[in-house]
């Protein structure tokens, strides 16, 4: 009976320090009580002994995001997707690495905050845009998830312009969750600078929208300079709801030409691209966006699987929907079950079994090698035969002269 | 030494990015070099008075691009035979270079190989240093390299691995080829073409309860014939074909304590081979071997490791030998990317033949290996 209080698990682990599932429970007993820097190690020291485990790749993992090593977290993550574990794990994995990610842009937003009187001295990136939500000003509701609809689509019309950088979406929501700028409204051009200070991006697109009874939308933007609060260019327009792609394109437009950027062709045509022909898609997926940055995982998954359903060539809604599927699965799915799905994952349990069937097929030093203690793993001695056998295998002058018996050392001279 | 470390600094920095892929075989570079010496010092009894062999390997597995990896082998190795009528060969330099493509066709599940072999080493001997060739092949005495060089050879293979309940089950089987040469150098008027082997291996292994495993192998190699052609002291033209080989091998490993216990088994078999004349009863043979090691971890990053053998030998129908052996292994993480394996070992036993008659012999076995890489 493997004991289970903290202090026992601990004694064991000491008593057994090349036994990996001694120090693996111990690293569970450490997560489970919310002591992740202890966790960790414990991890580290079961992954000493079976570098390869994936149950403690996964604890590693996790306990990465806990001590908010986002990098690391997303690295281990991404390691363990490569070992092609059974796709229900790699469906857990990337729903893990998109929570993360979530939770890497707050830790960010927050940084910066907390740093703001150093940022505020650092230089912005030149020709760094960041896209701020757009403000619906008008008073039916439902369209107000199009504030994050329209500015996804600025994003990535104006990431086809080469010469300009773009900040993601949600790095700039995120920022604006955490300066609680994101039930205020439109916000004034000195806070759309400040947040582009933050983010060290050169210029911040800010802008509006409205609707009115004959579905006619007006949509006005402007491009702030975060260094002063000053606006560098502005473009507006109305059109029909229907053409509200064809208005955001010809905004986006005046907006370059307005900062002086000259397009060349391959540019043009790749901003006049729409990413749907169905507003109601359009509007589900920007109802998508709003759920995910809330961090409501479910309902980001629903609305971003309706807008794919209406419109399967939607590509963005279609990305999101299997990303949101995918944190939500991860979301509600315990550690303990995770790191058990990944060690019952069989692509990983097998490689041991693969590495001896090739060895002896095809012998090479590599089945010398393995026997051989790792660093990191003094592991169990390897009592494969394969090197002794192989004395056989020689087909030099001793197979020549198999005649005289294999009793030469006898015989000669 | 120098020169060896520093290819495999340059091929551990080349593997770094590509091994983050994972999907090969080999999840990172390895490389491994050291010395490894082994000698036998037989009583009178028998013509034959010493037997060494000293050799230093260079062995690196190296992950490439997606699914494909490598892994490659070579030694330089030196032997010597001493007889009691004062007879002394010697025979030293490079060995056969083993250059193993692996191409994973389904991570943890199937891969395919191609080997070559690429004939570096003396594949061409003087008929007066024979006899340290020869010695050096015994499967009895078990030289850490068997041979000091072939011919030109293709090895292709294929392994699976698969969950069947609780066993994992490995298959594999290869078929390898090798050109004709010269055996002797002081006689090329012989031509030695090797017979196709084909090799089949199936393997099952499980872990038992948290704190136990079982691994079982058993291997069967099939050859067709060998052909001579030209004639000299040794053989004469016409062909030989060797007797099919089957080995079964067993490991147990039992986590005791702080301790790992392994007990470990193989058992060599092989059919007596035969030419036009009929079957030659004198290539029969059976090597069965057992082993028990206790692991002992005195540190995170030291082990010693005692060990206990026993072997035997039967040749024919007569029993060839037995030799017990002690030992200990220390296994140490001098850095995160470099270990040190430390053996000795004592050997001691008899060797007979109903025509040479019986010696007493003891032996010595001293090695260091460095393993780079994780």
């Amino acid at each position: 009976m493997a004991p289970t209080g903290l202090s026992a698990l601990e004694a064991e682990s000491a008593r057994h320090p090349s036994d990996a599932q001694a120090s693996l429970r111990l690293a569970k007993a450490y997560y489970e009580a919310g002591r992740f820097a202890d966790a960790r190690r414990a991890v580290g020291t079961a992954l000493l002994v079976e570098p390869q485990n994936p149950e403690a790749r996964v604890y590693l993992g996790l306990c990465y995001e806990k001590l908010a090593q986002f990098d690391s977290a997303r690295t281990t993550y991404q390691d363990l997707i490569a070992t092609h574990p059974t796709k229900s794990v790699q469906h857990l994995l990337r729903g893990r690495l998109a929570i993360l990610e979530h939770e890497a842009l707050v830790a960010a937003a927050r940084q910066a905050i907390a740093n703001e009187s150093l940022l505020a001295r650092t230089p912005p990136e030149p020709n760094t845009v960041a896209v701020m939500p757009l403000h619906y000003a008008g008073t039916d509701s439902s369209y107000r998830p199009l504030e994050r609809g329209l500015a996804a689509v600025m994003i990535t019309d104006l990431s086809r312009v080469r010469e300009l950088k773009v900040l993601e979406r949600a790095r700039l929501q995120a920022l604006l969750d955490e300066l609680h700028l994101s039930s205020q409204g439109r916000v004034d051009l000195a806070t759309g600078a400040r947040s582009g200070r933050l983010l060290r991006a050169a210029e911040v697109v800010q802008g509006q929208f409205t609707t009115d009874a004959s579905s006619q939308v007006r949509l006005d933007a402007t491009v702030v300079r975060a260094a002063d609060a000053q606006v560098a260019a502005s473009g507006s327009g109305s059109d029909k709801l229907q053409a509200l792609f064809n208005l955001e394109k010809m905004v986006v437009l005046q907006l370059l030409s307005r900062l002086g950027i000259t397009l060349t062709p391959a540019e043009r045509v790749a901003i006049s691209e729409r990413p749907t022909k169905d507003m109601v898609a359009f509007l589900l997926y920007s109802r998508g966006l709003e759920a995910d940055d809330d961090g409501d995982f479910t309902g980001a998954a629903a609305a971003f699987n309706a807008a794919a359903e209406r419109d399967p060539t939607f590509t963005q809604a279609v990305q999101q929907a299997a990303s949101a599927r995918a944190a939500q699965a991860a979301s509600v799915t315990p550690a303990t079950s995770l790191a058990a799905a990944a060690s019952a994952s069989t692509g990983a349990s097998t490689s041991g079994t693969l590495g001896t069937a090739i060895n002896a097929a095809v012998p090479s030093g590599a089945g010398v090698l393995s026997s051989v203690a790792t660093t990191a793993g003094l592991g169990l001695p390897s009592a494969d035969p394969n090197r002794i056998a192989e004395g056989t295998l020689t087909d030099g002058p001793a197979r020549t002269a198999i005649d005289a018996s294999v009793t030469l050392i006898l015989k000669l001279p | 030494m120098l020169r060896i470390a520093r290819v495999l600094l340059v091929l551990s920095s080349a593997a770094g990015p590509l091994a983050a892929q994972g999907v090969g075989l080999y999840p990172s570079f390895a490389g491994l070099t050291g010395f490894e010496a082994q000698v036998y010092n037989f009583d009178p009894g028998i013509n034959t008075k010493l037997v060494s062999q000293w050799h230093v390997p260079i062995v690196a597995v190296v992950p490439l691009s997606g699914p494909l990896s490598f892994d490659v082998t070579t030694n330089y190795a030196s032997q010597r035979f001493e007889a009691y009528d004062g007879t002394v060969e010697t025979l030293s330099g490079l060995t056969d270079t083993q250059l193993r493509l692996l191409y994973t066709l389904s991570p943890d599940r199937f891969v395919g190989s191609v080997s070559f072999n690429l004939p570096t080493g003396q594949h061409s001997v003087p008929s007066t240093e024979f006899n340290v060739v020869g010695a050096v092949g015994s499967n009895y005495l078990s030289f850490p390299v068997p041979n000091p060089g072939t011919s030109f050879g293709v090895t292709t293979g294929l392994a699976y691995a698969a969950r069947a309940g609780s066993w994992d089950v490995g298959i594999s089987g290869s078929v390898r080829y090798l050109a004709s040469y010269q055996p002797f150098s002081d006689d090329d008027t012989l031509s030695y073409k090797p017979g196709v082997e084909g090799r089949v291996r199936a393997g099952v292994d499980r872990l038992l309860g948290e704190r136990a495993r079982f691994l079982l192998g058993f291997t069967v190699s099939t050859f067709s014939s060998d052909d001579y052609t030209g004639t000299n002291q040794f053989v004469s033209q016409g062909s030989y074909a060797p007797g099919t080989r089957l080995i079964g091998d067993a490991t147990f490993l039992r986590v005791i304590g702080r301790c790992t216990l392994t007990a470990s088994a193989w058992d060599l078999y092989r059919v007596a081979g035969s030419d036009t004349s009929g079957s030659i009863l004198g290539t029969k043979e059976n090597v069965v071997n057992g082993e028990l090691r206790l692991t002992w971890p005195v540190g995170p990053r030291f082990q010693v490791e005692p060990m206990a053998g026993y072997r035997e030998s039967d040749v024919a129908n007569y029993l060839n030998g037995r030799m017990g052996s002690g030992g200990v292994t220390l296994r140490m993480g001098l850095t995160d990317r470099l270990s040190l394996t430390v053996v000795g070992r004592y050997d001691t036993g008899w060797i007979y033949d109903p025509i040479s008659g019986r010696a007493d012999f003891t032996g010595f076995q001293g090695s260091f290996f460095l393993r780079m890489g994780q």
